[in-house]
């Protein structure tokens, strides 16, 4: 009897609690949960619209391109995360595909030595613009500005805007291979993202972008190594721009300087729409591969029905704009003035 | 509580998701009083002075503005009844004038185009009011804090307002400002304003206050006269019980081992010649006015700025490194004057901002260990009674005095050897300011050598077993806790050395 009764009032409580954690989790998460509702409905109402979208070969359409997308934006996340910004990664994706075929096609340098050879320039370059940006304080908007334009500027000079041919049938696998159906390219972006959300929720290097991004002087003051951190950032991004420039060659079997324009932007949206605050110390994985895959389904979602391509971009503007503002007031604090 | 009364808030209710911030409160203030608001953080003095000034509005209740019923949508509709706030941050853009801050937002005209002259004229005339004598064409940024104060005084009472909120106008102002301020208060209540002033600094509510209101809990406690109340009677209401001051114990050092030699260290135009002994287990007060080099000094011990002339030792043989992250690795860290700016990260949580000092316990390579952060914070959160809803709650959502106690406790347990604080107890209520004290002399029993500073001198007597005056960044002798009482602190700290010897 005893038990009973003392048992009685512990399932109880259990269970209030077990309730009140779940609104608590639904709280928490409710920027991803918005985000994952609005991208429901869009992708609903473009299946109204059209009955090609909701079908396999076009859905693996749209992670393919959100693939491409992602991986720079993986780097994006925390880059703003930690305060900073970064508008070189076009240029850069592109300069690292030209760069490939100048080594390869041009200067007759085996592939298995250009490969890796692009991606360590591109992340040396990152390092430096991002030492520049944390030694001379100098904003990153502006260094990554000047890197926009060295990036497209060498691609042209590199190129003559003419696209260069690689032909390597083991490296096209990269870019154009399967496995089970799916191709690589999601496999990789997917790996990377599982990757790098590890990485900023359990390790002191991820924390300490949070850190740096939340209040650099308190962090410098915690003694974490607040100009590496800011560097580090930007050899990421650096890294996986010329990891996704290998990418677009693999696939295009060419390596052309026309590849990942405007990928800065979409970069850039699909973190803020994720609910990443440009500001820095906030910033969320699971959101920002929410808004890459919202900002491939609009993509894809206009072309299908067959919007004029001229209307896309601001079609494109504009439902950004409202998933931002969506975001902003969703999780505006209640308090704040 | 007539026609006359500029405000009167009556029965005023304000709930917020899971907290009664305010219940069934009575304000009123009446022209020309100078009523001191007090109470704990978060006894609802905030959120009173919100609804007041029409950044809230209150859920049950009436405001009432000279006898008549009015509801504020917007801070533009209390300030057109004549109400206006200075809060605690200041709302003044730094590269403008002096004047053109005083007009923001509403700039005087003539022809469609801003009239200089006319802004320049009402400038000079509100900064007359205040008797303050400063040139109107100087650009905001090369004032002192005290004067950016001022000036946004002026530019609250240049709309003349029936009403003045001051939110602890004082928390940035050196001591020596501090007089001249109370006096421009009492000056402006005397030319029919009224004043409802918050601070947590009791001894300025005693020289400035006709009478208290303190709240508790979001109740009214009461509303008196000043000269009804003794300082205890205030601490008593504001706590709900009394408060002991914490007696310490003499204790001597003179063979304890040295842990930290600053021998004739010289900071261009900042510290000259400093030199001091700290022993292990020692709490050594630095107290001196702003601006004499105390926060410098500590500073230089704590690595972030390098040292011009003269040596700093370790007592172990390390050592000295102007390196914050070498320091900390020697068991030296310090908590910032100004928590906000240099202490807390603000979005990170409670467990984060206090696991940041010592991620080589809870990682391991590199991988955090959360089980073992929750375990240490959850520890921290108990030892120094942290308020905080949960572990993770983002730090910025705690009271100053419970952010306070987050930024020292990151340092308990790794700065072993020297921990160095800077106002520790700034914009802190009573009870966090004992709370702190006892971690101070907890910490200290347990060997820790400690520097205090702090502008609030009677509170080195609460916790230190040595002082050091600080002029124009030359020090004192080393003076023991026993020696000196509150009124031979106050002449050491202006300059004095009468009685004590």
């Amino acid at each position: 009897m005893a038990n009973q009764a003392d048992s009685m009032p512990r399932a109880e409580s259990s269970g209030r609690s077990g309730s009140a954690s779940f609104l608590t989790w639904i709280r928490r998460n409710l920027n991803e949960i918005t985000l994952l509702l609005g991208l429901i409905g869009v992708s609903a109402f473009i299946t109204v619209r059209n009955d090609v979208f909701l079908t396999t070969p076009n859905l693996i359409n749209v992670l393919r391109s959100a693939a491409f997308l992602g991986i720079v934006t993986w780097g994006m996340t925390f880059v703003i995360t930690a305060g900073e910004i970064d508008v070189s990664l076009g240029p850069a994706v592109a300069f690292a595909a030209v760069l490939l075929g100048w080594l390869v096609t041009n200067n007759g340098v085996p592939l298995e030595l250009a490969a890796p050879l692009v991606v360590v320039v591109t992340t040396v370059v990152g390092l430096a613009a991002g030492y520049v940006r944390a030694r001379f304080n100098v904003p990153s908007f502006v260094t990554s500005l000047a890197l926009w334009s060295i990036y497209d500027g060498m691609k042209q000079v590199m190129s003559n805007n003419i696209p260069i041919p690689v032909d390597n049938e083991a490296f096209s696998t990269w870019g154009r291979g399967e496995l089970f159906g799916i191709p690589y390219v999601i496999i990789i972006a997917g790996v990377l993202f599982v990757f790098f959300a590890y990485i900023a929720k359990q390790t002191v290097y991820g924390r300490a972008v949070f850190a740096v991004g939340g209040n650099a002087k308190a962090a410098y003051a915690a003694g974490i190594n607040v100009l590496w951190t800011r560097a580090s950032v930007f050899a990421i991004t650096g890294a996986l721009a010329g990891l996704t420039g290998l990418l677009h060659v693999s696939r295009l079997g060419t390596a052309t300087g026309q590849v990942a324009s405007g990928l800065e932007f979409s970069s850039i949206a699909a973190v803020v729409i994720g609910g990443t605050s440009l500001s820095g110390g906030r910033g969320t994985f699971v959101g920002s591969l929410i808004g890459v895959i919202f900002i491939s389904v609009i993509g894809n979602g206009l072309v299908l029905m067959g919007v004029n391509s001229q209307v896309q971009n601001v079609v494109r503007g504009v439902l950004i704009l409202i998933a931002v503002l969506v975001n902003v007031i969703f999780k505006r604090e209640s308090k704040q003035i | 509580m007539t026609e006359q009364t500029p405000l009167r808030l009556e029965h005023i209710h304000k709930f917020y998701p899971g907290v009664t911030a305010l219940e069934n409160v009575d304000f009123a203030v009446e022209a020309g009083e100078v009523r001191a608001l007090l109470g704990k953080n978060g006894a609802g003095k905030s959120t009173l002075i919100r609804l007041a000034c029409g950044l809230e509005r209150p859920d049950k209740g009436t405001i009432y503005i000279h006898g008549k019923p009015v509801e504020f949508k917007t801070p533009s509709d209390a300030r057109a009844f004549g109400i206006e706030i200075v809060s605690q941050e200041l709302n003044l853009v730094p590269w403008l004038d002096v004047a053109e801050n005083i007009s923001l937002g509403r700039y005087p005209k003539r022809f469609g185009r801003i009239d200089y002259r006319a802004m320049r004229r009402l400038a000079v005339e509100s900064l007359a009011r205040l008797e303050v004598e400063l040139d109107p064409s100087l650009p905001l940024s090369r004032l002192s804090p005290a004067q950016q104060q001022l000036v946004e005084i002026a530019k609250a009472l240049s709309k003349q307002p029936a009403v003045l909120l001051l939110d602890e106008p004082t928390s940035s102002l050196p001591l020596t400002e501090v007089s001249a301020l109370l006096a421009t208060v009492k000056r402006i209540a005397s030319q029919g304003v009224a004043i409802i002033y918050v601070s947590h600094r009791l001894s300025e509510i005693a020289e400035v206050a006709d009478s208290v209101t303190v709240l508790r809990n979001g109740k009214l406690v009461s509303t008196a006269p000043l000269a009804t109340l003794t300082e205890q009677a205030i601490v008593n209401q504001m706590v709900g019980g009394a408060v002991e001051h914490i007696e310490i114990e003499p204790r001597e050092f003179a063979t304890a081992p040295v842990v930290l030699q600053v021998d004739d260290v010289t900071i261009k135009h900042r510290i000259e010649h400093v030199s001091f002994d700290l022993h292990q287990g020692e709490v050594l007060g630095l107290a001196g006015l702003l601006g004499t080099g105390r926060s410098e000094i500590l500073r230089t011990i704590a690595g972030f700025d390098a040292v011009d002339h003269g040596r700093i030792t370790l007592g172990n043989g390390a050592e000295h490194r102007a390196s914050v992250r070498y320091m900390i690795a020697h068991g030296v860290a310090m908590t910032p004057e100004n928590r906000r700016d240099e202490g807390i990260i603000p979005r990170l949580g409670v467990h984060e901002n206090l696991a940041l000092g010592r991620w080589g316990e809870l990682a391991t390579r590199g991988l955090i260990s959360w089980q073992a952060v929750r375990r240490v914070a959850g520890d921290f959160v108990k030892k120094l009674s942290i308020k905080t809803p949960e572990l993770d709650t983002p730090v910025m959502n705690l009271s100053g005095g419970n952010q306070q106690k987050v930024v020292i406790g990151r340092w308990l347990g790794v700065a072993e050897r020297v921990l160095l604080l800077d106002e520790p107890t700034r914009g802190v209520d009573v009870e966090a300011k004992s709370q702190i004290y006892e971690i101070i002399r907890t910490t200290a029993r347990r060997g820790v050598a400690i520097i205090v500073v702090t502008s609030e001198l009677e509170e080195l007597l609460w916790c230190c077993d040595s002082i050091i005056f600080l002029h124009t960044g030359r020090a004192s002798r080393k003076y023991r806790r026993a020696d000196l009482n509150a009124e031979t602190l106050n002449s050491l700290v202006n300059g004095g050395d009468k009685g004590v010897e």
